[in-house]
């Protein structure tokens, strides 16, 4: 991306009908739009939730035997619920605050102490189990489960044994296109609301472990699935889509990192047909989607083996814990008898008795779930891989919406988000609450393109800016005076221009060296820049490969005859500090990084006076007839970059050329956000930004490999040589 | 690691301040303090009369006839006195003397004095507090400081209480004899070598012999009721719920409730009135208002002849019938007519689920306290044990020399009730019955506005008699753990004695009333004890003073 090759520039003449040129009024510079191989496909995030299955090593072979078999796949979901406070005391919990802060005499289970329950987890269970189908206990209760365990501070957990909350749904999903898409229907048991236990911290020696007590009593709803699934795919769709529901719901953030989602999955596989279960095993430590489905795939693969060699006794009752590292499901432990957990009615907590206007009210105050939106989304036209990826993120659906809200296109807004908006978060790390842009201003980008009233191009620029910075549509297109020409007339009498300019390398283009479209390109690139009359072309100039680089681009591609060019250097006002840098710069100055370049004929070891003189002659050489000046400029304050801004103002540029060390990494992406220092933000990087004449920066690419050319308004142009 | 440890517990920390001190003291007893009474209660006979401490000091402070220092080093002096034979007290706070300055400091300048300024109060050391340790008389917690008061300590508190120390008990309440305290074993100020009854037995036993003017006790089956009857002092028993449950140390939570001791009906009435009410800690706590328990008994008047004309009791038939002591049986007879003379009307009622409260309280107090008592497994380290090198001998070795023989006892008897397979035989049908005593108790209070009955089937016997027979003493409980089932408000106050000591053993009286409606025993209770000729519940062990 960041180099952005245009593999295929479709030009003018050959194909112009189908392009859009754009101006930049006041400072008069041609776009040419050009479609890249790369732009929008790569931008096309997937949506995270989809998964990947490797195959095992022997994948061939088992897979042959798995067809004998059936997988019958449950699933124990543990979701942590984000109340501002735990389940039965007043604590806050916060992931990753030290051990042992966000603690108090109820959740440590001191003497004396007792639980009070928090009805905000009575909430979110009665929105979890409405929106799993589920029939609701009007009168439900707490229980104890008993046993002891380090992290278990009261040597009990309290749960919900046999009158759980919520009980016989359903949820509804569709799988991912790339796995043969498909809806489907999963039971639903139960859930029921239960606290958190601690954690256990092992020392590195192995000889002691220590307790932290922070996530003891934080609310978690136990969600017990039908054994449904039938594989890896399903099994890790049906988290995805709990995980997508949670998020909806707004009770959990669901995130299976820090252990807010856990899942355990019980596998256990069949011989096609038969109708009996086998024997069961249960997978612990799955901590993505992805791993689910390989530990489920593993799992399936091993117990088809084992069946199929006759060795189905070795398939035992236990618990196995996946291995990330290995990628495998090894046995933690085997079940010794069934553990008894000698539960009773909770007696510190009175009975949870609902009345139904309460739970009528919960229920009217669902959003729109997942499966209803995509509901809706499909039969609003989109595709699904569209209604998939929209659906996915209930903060991208919202946005969505918002958007369309506003009266935008719904598949326009739905290529923009998926498309750009989607690459900038990827590549910027951000969320979609995170970015700049509002749906308001989406939806007025998308109207402004859809009317004509600035191109597809320029809208794109206007999105980056409005991503980082945020603003308005209207507000950007008058600052930056964005005004599309569509004037057929005008743009071909430059075309035409070019043309007669460059007899010999049209006769190569049509003889079939197709490379110097780019050639071509770069000549109506230019043309656009000038309007005939005589103008002021800077280069900023420095004992550097770049700078010579930029120098040779403005001698053969932006100077013409009449036109003045200035050599600038700015210096550093400090005789003594000029002297010390001059000291220092010159003999650490590597002898390649000097201009190799014989055209302007620089070499190695020059001191400053030299290679500006050097510079001058190389003009006189390459344009004989223009005239060159050479100004010195000390440094202005601290920054060069704004020395450099000053000069050209000072001196009326209406052009200025500036060598580029290293790629334009952000400018694909649009402008770095600015405002900040300006460490860490490129000299030319800073005058693209911030002049009102033209600037380009300058890279040159090696000795054939023509330019790499940036812009206010063009991103990586590559101009071949 | 989380620490809740505190250096080793050094047991009944005394003030030690010098002997000459006390002597120049001594002349405040509690003689001295009952007789600077100005405003008796009761018009008939003040000599019957148990007259309020609370009422009494009140008015002594206000009019400045009594100090605050002067009081509590008359009662500290008592303590001396008397504690070597009686160990009632645990640890004894050693900032007495400092809170009754500030209370005498405040008193002089005349700002306004809480419900319970310079109020001496025990508290059972199974409740916590924060200032003192509190162990439940267990080895499990010794030195253990609590982060926290309970609830009704901290009620006591903010309304000017003074919390003297931590009374004994029997480890976490299981016991009806203060034997199984893992610390010491308290003594009857009636007959020292008989016991206190338990579990609240170091609570009775200081208030009977005036170590402490009220104190805290908690009743899971009837542990303020039967050590009041033992000791000659009034216990109560709220309402479950009336009180917070929270800072008492469970044993079972769905029974336990803290309780009330004083030396007359009034002083137990206005310490409940201090700490009932909800509490936003316990979730088992009621909303139900709470009425001015104290202005109730103050605003009777005694000029009636028959003051509670009309009342409808009911003597539990099955209370009085074979087992109980013969004794008892007469005493509670005499306390029957004493109520028909103040114009009640007193009839026999059958509660013919009687019987089973015993099984079923047990069974259900085992079963959760087998539940409630797993925290104490080591891993806290409130019991200092020496390092395991796995877990399991960690839990065990923690527990094994952790807990007494009771306590292990009833664990094990209530894991067995919860295990699988056991449950539907046991638990449930316990509950079952629960919900039986619950309905029988409903009908009776239906047709009878109080129901009485002993509060144990004998007076206190000897230190050690039922040691070897648990099933003896769990017998005791008979008269009390019912109430307890049923939720219920009872009030047990000295009615008569047995022979036994030297000067006689008391017999309590047990009074059981409606869900919440402690004011009509309190009331009921206040006449009767008013009007009780000849009968003065002071043990011989500081009557000479
Ligand atoms: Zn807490």
């Amino acid at each position: 991306m960041t180099s952005a090759i245009f593999r295929s520039i479709q030009m003018l003449p050959f194909c112009y009908h189908t392009t859009t040129a754009l101006f930049r009024r006041k400072n008069r510079i041609l776009f040419c739009t050009m479609k890249s191989t790369q732009a929008q496909s790569a931008t096309q995030e997937k949506p995270p939730a989809q998964i990947k299955v490797s195959s095992h090593p022997n994948a061939r072979a088992i897979d042959k035997i798995s067809k004998d078999y059936e997988a019958v796949i449950g699933i124990e979901t543990h979701v942590q619920l984000s109340t501002l406070t735990k389940a039965f005391c007043s604590c806050p919990y916060n992931y990753g605050s030290p051990p042992n802060t966000s603690v108090c005499p109820v959740c440590m289970g001191l003497p004396g102490a007792l639980p009070v329950l928090n009805s905000k987890v009575i909430e979110c269970a009665l929105k979890v189990g409405l929106a799993l189908n589920c029939k609701l206990s009007l009168n439900s209760k707490f229980d104890r489960k008993q046993y002891f365990y380090p992290d278990l501070p009261k040597g009990y957990q309290i749960s919900q044994f046999d009158i759980p909350i919520a009980t016989g749904g359903y949820i509804d999903l569709d799988l991912p296109l790339e796995y043969g898409g498909g809806h489907r229907k999963f039971g639903i048991t139960r859930v029921h609301m239960e606290e958190d236990a601690g954690k256990l911290l092992h020392s590195e020696s192995g000889s002691y472990s220590q307790v932290d007590l922070n996530r003891a009593g934080v609310p978690l709803l136990e969600i017990v699935s039908e054994p449904d699934m039938r594989t890896g795919i399903e099994a890790a769709e049906y988290a995805a889509e709990l995980q997508r529901l949670v998020r909806y719901l707004g009770v959990s953030n669901g995130n299976m990192q820090e252990g807010s989602l856990r899942c355990d999955v019980n596998v256990s596989i069949r011989p096609i047909g038969q109708l009996e279960f086998g024997t069961k095993v249960e997978i612990k430590n799955l901590n993505s989607f992805s791993s689910m489905g390989r530990a489920i795939d593993f799992e399936i693969a091993r117990q088809a083996l084992l069946l199929s060699q006759g060795r189905g006794d070795e398939i035992v009752q236990e618990t196995r814990l996946w291995e990330e590292g290995g990628q495998k499901t090894v046995t933690m432990r085997k079940k010794e008898g069934l553990a008894d957990y000698r539960y009773f009615p909770e007696p510190d907590l009175p009975g949870v008795s609902l009345t139904q206007e309460f739970v009528d009210s919960i229920h009217t105050s669902l959003p729109e779930l997942p499966e209803m939106k995509r509901r809706r989304y499909e039969q609003m036209g989109l595709s699904m891989q569209d209604v998939l990826f929209l659906a996915n993120d209930i903060n991208v659906a919202d946005f969505f919406d918002a958007t369309i809200a506003k009266g935008s296109d719904v598949k326009l807004a739905a290529n923009w988000i998926m498309g750009d908006i989607a690459a900038y978060m990827k590549n910027e790390k951000l969320t979609i609450n995170e970015i700049k842009i509002t749906p308001q201003e989406l939806s007025e980008l998308i109207g402004s393109i859809k009317s004509g009233t600035i191109s597809g191009k320029i809208g794109k620029e206007i999105l980056f800016e409005l991503l980082a910075k945020g603003g308005t549509v209207k507000g950007i297109i008058k600052e930056k005076d964005l005004v599309q020409i569509v004037d057929p007339a005008e743009i071909e009498k430059m075309v035409d221009k070019v043309l007669s300019e460059n007899p010999k390398q049209l006769e190569q283009y049509r003889g079939g060296k197709t490379k110097l479209q780019g050639f071509f390109a770069g000549q109506l690139f230019m043309v656009a820049m000038g309007d005939g009359s005589a103008r002021r072309v800077m280069v900023v100039a420095d004992p550097t490969r770049e700078s010579a680089g930029a120098l040779q681009y403005a001698l053969s591609h932006a100077v013409l005859e009449e036109d003045e060019l200035i050599l600038l250097h700015v210096e550093n006002p400090c005789s003594w500090r000029n002297t010390l840098s001059t000291l220092l710069k010159w003999p650490n100055l590597p002898v390649n990084s000097i201009s190799a370049s014989s055209t302007i004929g620089m070499e190695g070891g020059s001191n400053e006076v030299d290679f500006l003189d050097e510079m001058r002659y190389a003009c006189k050489l390459a344009q004989p007839k223009i005239r060159v000046r050479v100004e010195r400029s000390p440094i202005e304050g601290k920054e060069r970059a704004s020395t450099i801004l000053s000069q050209a103002k000072a001196m009326g540029v209406d052009i200025l050329v500036i060598g580029q060390r290293r790629s334009f990494s952000s400018a694909i992406l649009g402008y770095k956000r600015s405002g900040g220092s300006m460490r860490g933000i490129d000299t030319a990087e800073y005058l693209i930004e911030n002049s009102n004449f033209t600037c380009v920066a300058v890279q040159k690419k090696g000795q054939n490999g023509g330019y790499l050319l940036n812009s206010k308004t063009q991103k990586n142009f590559w101009l071949l040589a | 690691m989380l620490s809740t440890m505190h250096p080793p517990r050094s047991l009944s920390c005394f003030p030690s301040s010098p002997i000459s001190l006390l002597r120049h003291h001594t002349s405040f007893n509690f003689k001295a303090l009952s007789s600077l009474s100005t405003q008796p209660l009761t018009p008939t006979d003040t000599q019957a009369s148990q007259s309020s401490q609370i009422l009494n000091l009140r008015h002594s402070l206000l009019s400045r006839k009594l100090t605050a220092t002067q009081l509590v080093n008359s009662f500290l002096t008592r303590l001396r006195l008397t504690e070597p034979s009686l160990k009632s007290f645990l640890h004894v706070s050693d900032s007495l003397l400092r809170q009754a300055q500030e209370l005498d400091d405040k008193i002089n300048r005349n700002e306004e004095l809480g419900p319970l300024a310079g109020v001496l109060v025990g508290v059972k050391d199974n409740i916590c507090t924060s200032d003192m340790p509190s162990t439940g008389g267990s080895r499990v917690l010794d030195g253990y400081r609590p982060p926290f008061d309970a609830t009704a300590v901290r009620k006591i508190k903010e309304q000017g209480g003074i919390i003297v120390g931590k009374t004994n008990l029997d480890e976490f309440g299981m016991g009806s004899t203060t034997e199984a305290s893992a610390y010491q074993v308290t003594a009857n100020p009636w007959d020292v070598s008989r016991v206190p009854g338990g579990s609240s037995g170091g609570s009775a036993a200081a208030v009977s012999a005036r170590q402490c003017m009220v104190s805290l006790g908690s009743d899971t089956g009837g542990s303020v009721r039967q050590p009041a009857s033992f000791c000659g002092v009034v216990g109560l028993k709220p309402t479950y719920g009336r009180v917070s449950r929270f800072g008492l140390m469970a044993y079972a939570s769905s029974l336990d409730v803290i309780g009330c001791f004083g030396s007359s009906v009034a002083d137990a009435g206005i310490l409940l009135h201090a700490i009932s009410g909800h509490d936003r800690l316990d979730a088992t706590s009621s909303k139900q208002e709470v009425p001015d328990f104290t202005s109730l008994i103050s605003s009777i008047n005694f000029s009636e002849s028959k003051p509670l004309k009309g009342l409808r009791v009911g003597l539990i038939r099955e209370t009085i019938d074979e087992g109980v002591d013969h004794g008892v049986t007469t005493v509670i007879r005499g306390a029957a007519s004493h109520l028909e003379e103040l114009g009640c009307s007193v009839s026999e009622v059958s509660l013919p689920s009687f019987s089973l409260g015993l099984p079923s309280y047990y069974i259900l107090a085992s079963s959760e306290s087998s539940s409630n008592l797993s925290r104490y497994d080591g891993v806290r380290t409130m019991f200092p044990i020496t390092a395991a090198d796995e877990l399991n001998s960690l839990y065990g070795d923690s527990r094994a020399k952790g807990f007494g023989n009771e306590v292990k006892m009833r664990i094990l008897m209530g894991t067995y009730a919860l295990s699988a397979g056991y449950y539907d035989a046991y638990y449930k049908r316990a509950q079952q019955v629960r919900t039986i005593i619950r309905k029988s108790f409903k009908t009776a209070l239906d047709e009878h506005d109080i129901l009485i009955s002993p509060a144990s089937p004998s007076a206190a016997y000897k230190i050690g008699e039922k040691k070897n027979d648990p099933l003896a003493m769990y017998a005791g409980d008979i008269m009390t753990v019912n109430v307890n089932l049923a939720g219920l408000p009872a009030l047990v106050l000295p009615c008569g004695f047995v022979e036994g000591g030297s000067a006689g053993l008391p017999v309590g009286l047990q009074m059981i009333g409606a869900a919440f409606d402690e004011g009509k025993l309190l009331k009921v209770g206040h006449i009767f004890e008013q009007t009780l000729k000849n009968s003065r519940f002071v043990p011989p062990l500081i009557a000479d003073e």
